[in-house]
C-alpha cells in the first residue's frame, strides 16, 4: 500500500485532459477571466495576494511576476523553484492541501489545475467565495495557454505573450531538431512496485514524440499503464529513462540498475539505461524547455 | 450497577465532548482565529465528526449483542465494503465534484450491500453465526472489486478514492454535515428504543425466545437499522477503524452490558472520541493531514492493549 501510495504522489504531477476555452475582459478596476472549467471569475485589477496549488504553477507565476514576488503568499509543499518560493507560507500538498491554511491566508486569486488538484477541494475553495484559476496543462498545447491565462488573471498579458512565445519558440527548435531522427523505441519509467510507465493520455507521452522519440506504450490509452515485467522485455525498448524526482536520486538509480536482470533487452545490452532529474520535465512551466532538452540527451546522445 | 456510576458516566461524557467540541473548533491547521474559518470549516467537521463517532458506536454496540460476539465492528458486516465499492464508482464516473457526488454513490453502494444482506438473513434467519459468515464474505467480495478496480484504473483516480478509504472529515459543509448528524441522531435513537430486544439477545437466542421476543424479527429490525447508520457513517467520512469496536466495550467496562444505558453513552462517548480524533488529525502534521482513521487506530489500539493488560480483561 506504501508503495502504491508513494508512486500516486510520483505520478501526479503529470495533469489530465481538457481543452482550453478562455476568455478575458479586463477593465481599470477588476479583471474577469473564464477559466478551463467555465468558471467566471471577477479578480482584482492586480491581485496582491495570490496562493499557488501546485508547484508548476508557483513556477509559472514567479516567471510572469518576474521580480515581483511579493504578490506571491502562499505555496504548495515542494514548491522549490525559484528558491525564494521555498520560504513562502505552504498550504500543503497539492493532493490534499489544507482548506483552513489557503482561506486563512486570505488570497485575492488562488492558482489551481484541473487535474493536479483534487475537484472537491477546488469547488470547496471556491464555495467558500475564493476566486480559484484552474487551468489545463496536459498538452504542450494546454501548457502554452495556461501561461496565458495565468498572465491576464494577474493583470500582465503582455509579458504572458512573450513568456508563451519563448515556449513556442523553444518547442519549435527541438522539433526541427528532431526531424529526420531515428525513432528510437523509450520507455519512460515513472514508479516501480508497482513499476509505472507512460501512457497515450499522458503529457509526457507527448514530450517523448516532440524529441522524435517512439514511446513503447504509445498504445496504450490512459495516462499512467501499470504493465507487468514480462511485457516491457517484451516490447523490448532501445532506452529506458527513469525519471527521477527531487530528493533521493539513489532510489531512481537502484530503479535504473534493477533492469540489469534482463541482459537480453537492447536497453541493457547497449547500456542505454538514464536516470533523468524529472522536475523540470514535470513542471509544465517556461522550464520545460529544459527538460525536454535533458530527455532528448537522454535519448539521443551516447 | 448503582445510578450514581451511570450520572457520573453520562455528566462525564457530556463534559468531554463538550470539551471535544470547544477543541475542534480553536484548533486547527492554522493559529490565529478567523471566524470565517471557525464556522465554515472547523464547526460542520466537528458536527460531522460527531455524527460518525456517534453512528459507528451504536451500530458497534447493536451488532455486538445481535450476534453475541465481542468482535463484531460496524465493518464486519460487510456494509462499509459496498460503501467503498459505491465511492470508487463515483470517482470513476467523475461525480467527486461535490460532497454530494461521493456521499450519494457510497450511500447506494451502501444501501445495496445491506439490502443483499438483508434478503439473506430472510432466508437464512435461523442461525447467526451463517448470517456473520455471510456478512464477511459480502465484505470480502466488495473489497476484492475495490482492490480490482484500483488495479486497473488509471493512478489519477485513484488518489481521490486512497484518502476517502483512509477516512477524510475534510470534506464536511454546513448543511452536509448537518443533515447527517440529524439522520444519525434519529437512527441511534431507533436503535436505543430496541433495548429490551438487544437485552434479551444476550441471553442467547432460547434465552430470548423464553421471554417472548422474535429473534427472527429483532434480528431483521437491527440489520435494517445499523445497516443504514454504518452506510450513512462511511459514506460520509470514508472507512473510520476503530470506534465502532473500542467505544461500545469501553462503555460496557464503566456501565455494565445493559443497552438502556450502553446505547445512549455509546453514542456520546464515540462522539466525544472521534472529534478528539479528528482534533489531532488536524494538529499532528500542519498543514498536511493526517487521515482520521490513521489517528483512531494509532492512537486506540495501545490504549485498549494497556487498558486490557491492567485489567486483566475488558469484554
Amino acid at each position: 500500500m506504501k508503495g502504491l501510495f508513494s508512486s500516486f504522489i510520483m505520478i501526479s504531477l503529470l495533469f489530465g485532459a481538457g481543452m482550453i476555452h478562455a476568455t478575458v475582459h479586463a477593465t481599470a478596476h477588476a479583471i474577469e477571466v473564464v477559466d478551463v472549467t467555465g468558471f467566471h471569475l471577477n479578480i482584482k485589477a492586480r491581485p496582491k495576494r495570490i496562493v499557488s496549488l501546485i508547484p508548476s504553477l508557483g513556477e509559472l507565476a514567479a516567471e510572469i511576476l518576474q521580480e515581483d514576488l511579493g504578490r506571491i503568499v502562499g505555496v504548495s509543499e515542494f514548491t522549490d523553484f525559484p528558491p525564494v518560493l521555498k520560504d513562502k507560507p505552504s498550504v500543503g500538498s497539492y493532493a490534499r492541501f489544507s482548506i483552513e491554511k489557503v482561506v486563512s491566508l486570505k488570497p485575492d486569486l488562488v492558482l489551481g489545475t484541473k487535474d493536479g488538484n483534487s475537484r472537491d477541494q477546488i469547488l470547496h475553495l471556491r464555495e467558500l467565495g475564493l476566486p480559484v484559476l484552474v487551468v489545463s496543462t496536459e498538452t504542450l498545447i494546454e501548457v502554452e495557454e495556461s501561461i496565458l491565462l495565468v498572465a491576464m488573471a494577474l493583470g500582465l498579458e503582455d509579458r504572458g505573450r512573450a513568456v508563451r512565445s519563448q515556449l513556442k519558440n523553444g518547442i519549435a527548435n527541438i522539433k526541427s531538431r528532431a526531424k529526420g531522427r531515428p525513432g528510437t523505441k523509450v520507455l519512460l519509467q515513472i514508479g516501480d512496485q508497482p513499476l509505472i510507465v507512460v501512457g497515450k493520455k499522458s503529457f509526457l507521452h507527448e514530450a517523448l514524440k516532440t524529441i522524435g522519440a517512439e514511446n513503447v506504450y504509445g498504445g496504450v490509452d490512459i495516462s499512467y499503464p501499470r504493465p507487468s515485467l514480462e511485457d516491457v522485455v517484451a516490447r523490448n525498448p532501445d532506452v529506458i529513462v527513469v525519471l527521477a524526482l527531487s530528493g533521493d536520486t539513489g532510489l531512481f538509480e537502484r530503479m535504473a540498475k534493477a533492469w540489469q536482470r534482463f541482459p537480453k533487452m537492447k536497453a541493457v545490452t547497449n547500456a542505454r539505461i538514464k536516470v533523468v532529474q524529472g522536475d523540470t520535465v514535470l513542471r509544465p512551466s517556461l522550464r520545460l524547455l529544459e527538460g525536454l532538452s535533458l530527455l532528448e540527451k537522454a535519448v539521443y546522445s551516447k | 450497577m448503582n445510578s450514581k456510576v451511570v450520572l457520573r458516566a453520562y455528566l462525564l461524557g457530556l463534559l468531554s465532548w463538550a470539551l471535544s467540541l470547544f477543541l475542534a473548533l480553536k484548533f486547527g491547521a492554522v493559529d490565529e482565529l478567523d471566524v470565517e474559518v471557525i464556522f465554515q470549516l472547523r464547526m460542520p467537521r466537528a458536527i460531522l465528526a460527531s455524527a460518525i463517532g456517534m453512528g459507528l458506536a451504536v451500530a458497534g454496540a447493536a451488532l455486538q449483542a445481535l450476534f453475541a460476539n465481542p468482535l463484531c465492528e460496524p465493518y464486519t458486516m460487510g456494509i462499509s465494503s459496498g460503501s467503498a465499492l459505491g465511492a470508487v464508482l463515483g470517482i470513476t464516473l467523475g461525480l467527486n465534484w461535490t460532497f454530494a457526488g461521493l456521499t450519494g454513490t457510497a450511500f447506494l453502494g451502501a444501501l445495496c450491500f445491506a439490502s443483499i444482506l438483508y434478503f439473506l438473513s430472510l432466508s437464512i434467519a435461523r442461525e447467526n453465526l451463517t448470517l456473520l459468515l455471510a456478512g464477511v464474505m459480502l465484505g470480502f467480495l466488495g473489497s476484492s472489486l475495490v482492490a480490482l478496480w484500483m488495479a486497473m484504473a488509471d493512478a489519477n483516480g485513484i488518489q481521490g478514492a486512497m484518502f476517502w478509504l483512509l477516512g477524510d472529515l475534510s470534506r464536511a459543509r454546513v448543511f452536509g454535515s448537518s443533515v447527517a448528524f440529524v439522520f444519525v441522531a434519529v437512527l441511534s435513537f431507533a436503535v436505543w428504543t430496541q433495548w429490551r430486544s438487544l437485552d434479551a439477545l444476550l441471553m442467547g437466542e432460547e434465552g430470548a425466545l423464553a421471554l417472548g421476543i422474535s429473534v427472527t424479527r429483532v434480528r431483521r429490525r437491527i440489520i435494517l437499522l445499523t445497516s443504514l447508520l454504518v452506510g450513512a457513517c462511511v459514506s460520509a467520512g470514508g472507512m473510520i477503524g476503530f470506534i465502532g469496536l473500542v467505544v461500545p466495550h469501553f462503555v460496557r467496562h464503566l456501565v455494565g452490558s445493559l443497552h438502556f444505558r450502553l446505547i445512549p453513552l455509546a453514542a456520546i462517548w464515540g462522539a466525544t472520541a472521534l472529534t478528539l480524533a479528528d482534533v489531532l488529525a488536524r494538529m499532528l502534521a500542519r498543514p498536511y493531514e493526517v487521515p482520521v482513521g490513521v489517528v483512531t487506530a494509532l492512537i486506540g489500539a495501545p490504549l485498549f492493549l494497556w487498558v486490557m493488560l491492567k485489567r486483566r480483561r475488558i469484554v
